[in-house]
């Protein structure tokens, strides 16, 4: 099956008022490019196209939806339409055109959500598109093709697990997991309505229902905590991009932003690797110290003279078993094996001997002269060297930081304090998320304390604790057991589909990247887990240079759909905002091996390097939408010079196809 | 049984990031042991929890070599010498255990465990909390420590 995205219509919201044609062919791949000025409202676009197709909007808050009213002279739009246009084709090369209509009431925060579930057909109420997409269309799967913030550096990073979220939603995992849920309540709810009078189940009831209170409390703080986490990082987004728009005002600042960020990611990674390697050989404990090498030779020396007895206890051993009397033919009677017996102890086995012998092999090894503690201790020097380096690094973001603030005018001091603030409450937040949500182990004593417990993971295991405690001592064993394993069952099918999942899609994501990236490039994926763990020859790595990092994530959403046997277009904020222009070129004329259609919301810092790539790439459709405002008058005036078919005006914003236009016309941040 | 106080545990968890270079909890055990050894600093664990019941594959190829280790500090740590034929007989007894994936007995690895405390001990007495990552820890660890080990 593959979906593309045909037209979107907007009226009376955060943008103009449009209807944007996207191009798609039936084979081989197209690169559509849109370019708004900052503050036109890509963002309206990218969250209403992502809200409608995952029928999402519907759950909006009132605030939320009142939120996306344009506002005209101080007046909010009373009502609003946003329409998306999806195409599917299907192996029979039959296409089926879906229309998915919001109908917005600004005046009391709601909205009507319409269905066209096919060409011809009539709308229908509701988010009802064709069953074999729905799967596909959920929120966490959406997410997959539609590159949004941090989106690239969630799949790659350590403490994200957007990579597993969207294995889990795109395969049916999250299924099993719910209905593993299912079968604890049912139980649970057995086990409740026991009625045995007995003493100690009484107790351990009511400590159960201090555990469901504890937990409770605990899932209601957690869920705080996530839904205030979102909204921070919501909040540092726009942040960023104002403060983004703030230095890009600065003369020159841009450009050496970037090449600051690329210095620390260099740094970075530079140190994650070498760190490793020092952990490696520190895990060789002969080579901590010199002194420790002589002492261990001395004790091996020792060892060699003592000439302990080796195979000697199983010689005995054998002895008193074959019972075929002493090797000097002397018959063995009780008084000489109870002897033997008594002494055997003494002496080492075989296998107690190999052991010994690994030891002095190990000696040996660490004192022939390579010096293996020299070596660990110059990887130490070298791991000061790039400490040093990093921190240079980060004192020269500060530095910047701080200077870029100085120069900017009030308002853009304010951001500045403003991001660093949020940054703040973000690292609180993720700490007590973290805490809240830790998978420890749960001892006798901790489970005699609910009022201790601090995560409703423990509170969640405390209760299956004890809800198995109380079965068994209700007479159900047999249905403790059957629960159990029924559990278990469960469990492994599903950890089990979930790590064959991961291993497959790890191959392909490597496949891909052979494909995509240029020859000779130092990067693959080494395991995908919750995250997609980057690395090389077995050495793990943070994250790879900007460019890499794209196409490891569009890689890895590429082979997810194309193990879930469906193709959809991606769609990307910014597309190489994190690349520096040299890398620039490379990654746009690979975009089009990508997937049958790109859709990117490209700004004006973007397009060195960039656009050059994509135009050697094939087949690109250039779209250009601003505001009817005296600040783009310039672009009005270039407008009127262009073939009228490619331009479509309407009471507050222009539309333009021409390809000419779009290079000429850069748009973007500076046109704030 | 490889037991971690649990104070020790809350200590250092910042430390373990799946990104490297210490990914799982024995890593950090391995750290504190090789202090405790080092400095010949053994302390009961008084609220330990299990992490592990053996030597997870990472450190297969250090088995022989943590044993080696436990047998020399043991044997300094007694006040006698390595060349003593019966110490060092009694000791290998005690310690080592042919039919244990682990190479040694359980009452070793509970020596094992009280090394790794008595290093955990000795860390936090310069470090009261830990550092923000891992790769700072190793270069603590090396510049107050490392020279410290084995003088002995």
């Amino acid at each position: 099956m593959k979906v593309s995205i045909k037209q979107i219509e907007a009226n009376g919201l955060r943008c103009p008022d449009t209807l944007i044609s996207f191009k798609n062919k039936p084979t081989g791949p197209v690169i559509n490019l849109l370019q708004m000025p900052n503050g036109t409202g890509k963002t309206t676009i990218i969250e209403l196209l992502q809200g409608a197709l995952t029928g999402d909007v519907i759950n909006w808050s009132p605030a939320k939806i009142k939120s996306y009213a344009r506002k005209t002279e101080g007046d909010l739009a009373i009502e609003g339409l946003f329409k998306l246009t999806i195409s599917i084709e299907r192996n029979d090369n039959h296409v089926q055109i879906v229309v998915f209509q919001i109908d917005f009431d600004f005046h009391h925060g709601k909205v009507d959500f319409f269905t066209t579930p096919n060409k011809g057909a009539g709308m229908e109420d509701g988010w009802t598109p064709p069953k074999d997409l729905r799967q596909y269309i959920t929120k966490s799967c959406v997410e997959v093709f539609v590159f949004k913030g941090d989106k690239v550096k969630d799949i790659i990073s350590s403490n994200k697990e957007d990579a597993e979220v969207t294995i889990k939603a795109f395969f049916g995992i999250d299924s099993i997991e719910g209905f593993v849920g299912v079968v604890k309540d049912n139980f649970r709810n057995r086990v409740s309505k026991t009625t045995v009078n007995d003493r100690n189940v009484k107790s351990e009831k009511a400590l159960l229902k201090r555990w469901d209170d504890r937990c409770a409390l605990l899932k209601v703080k957690y869920e705080e905590f996530t839904k205030k986490l979102e909204d921070y990082v919501k909040e540092e987004k726009e942040l960023k991009d104002n403060w983004g728009d703030v230095i890009s005002k600065q003369k020159g600042a841009n450009d050496r932003q970037i090449e600051i960020k690329s210095k620390i990611e260099g740094a970075k990674n530079e140190l994650s690797r070498h760190s490793s390697l020092v952990f490696e050989q520190l895990k060789n404990p002969f080579s901590l110290s010199n002194n420790l090498i002589s002492g261990l030779v001395t004790m091996k020396d020792s060892l060699d003279r003592m000439k302990l007895p080796g195979a000697s206890r199983t010689f005995f051993d054998e002895l008193i078993a074959e019972d075929n009397g002493c090797i000097c033919g002397r018959e063995l009677d009780g008084d000489s094996i109870k002897k033997i017996e008594e002494n055997i102890d003494s002496y080492l086995s075989s296998n107690e001997i190999n052991i010994i012998n690994d030891i002095k092999r190990g000696i040996s090894e660490a004192n022939d002269g390579s010096s293996i503690v020299d070596e660990l201790r110059s990887m130490f020097d070298e791991l000061n060297i790039l400490h040093e380096r990093h921190e240079d690094a980060l004192n020269e973001k500060s530095v910047f930081d701080q200077n870029a603030k100085r120069n900017a005018d009030k308002d853009g001091s304010d951001v500045f304090d403003k991001l660093t603030k949020i940054t703040e409450k973000i690292v609180k937040a993720r700490t007590a998320e973290r805490s809240l949500s830790k998978n420890s182990s749960l001892s006798d004593d901790d489970l005699k304390r609910p009022e201790k417990c601090n995560s409703y993971i423990v509170a969640e295991k405390a209760q299956d604790k004890l809800t198995e405690k109380i079965g068994g001592m209700s007479d159900m064993l047999k249905d403790v057991q059957a629960n159990q394993i029924l559990q278990k069952v469960i469990t492994t099918a599903k950890d089990k589909a979930l790590i064959h999942l991961k291993e497959h899609l790890t191959k392909l994501t490597n496949q891909k990247l052979k494909e995509t990236l240029p020859s000779g490039s130092q990067i693959k994926v080494l395991e995908i887990d919750k995250f997609v763990q980057l690395g090389w020859n077995n050495i793990k790595q943070n994250e790879g240079s900007g460019a890499q990092n794209i196409i490891v994530a569009y890689s890895f959403a590429r082979s997810v759909l194309e193990e879930a046997s469906i193709e959809f277009p991606l769609i990307v904020d910014h597309p190489v905002a994190q690349v520096d222009i040299a890398n620039r070129e490379s990654l746009g004329s690979t975009l089009a091996s990508m997937m049958h259609q790109f859709i990117g919301f490209l700004i004006d810092t973007e397009r060195p390097g960039f656009l050059e790539g994509v135009n050697s790439s094939g087949d690109v459709h250039y779209i250009s939408l601003f505001s009817n405002i005296k600040g783009n008058a310039s672009f009005i005036d270039s407008i009127k010079k262009i073939n009228n078919d490619e331009t479509y005006i309407t009471d507050n914003g222009y539309l333009c196809y021409n390809k000419d236009f779009f290079i000429e016309n850069s748009m973007g941040a500076s046109n704030v | 049984m490889f037991k971690l106080d649990k104070n020790a545990v809350k200590w250092g968890e910042g430390l373990i990031n799946k990104n490297g270079p210490m990914v799982i909890e024995f890593d950090l055990y391995y750290i504190f042991l090789i202090v405790g050894l080092g400095l010949k600093q053994s302390q009961p664990v008084q609220n330990g929890s299990v992490f592990t019941k053996n030597y997870p594959k990472a450190y297969e190829a250090s088995r022989h070599k943590i044993a080696a280790l436990l047998l020399y500090t043991d044997l300094k740590a007694s006040g006698f010498e390595v060349n003593n034929k019966a110490n060092v007989k009694s000791a290998i007894s005690e310690t080592l255990s042919s039919s244990s994936y682990n190479f040694i007995s359980d009452d070793a690895i509970e020596k094992l465990n009280g090394y790794a405390n008595g290093g955990y001990h000795a860390i936090k007495d310069v470090l009261h909390s830990a550092p923000p990552n891992a790769s700072i820890f190793l270069n603590i660890i090396n510049d107050e420590f490392l020279p410290e080990l084995f003088n002995f």
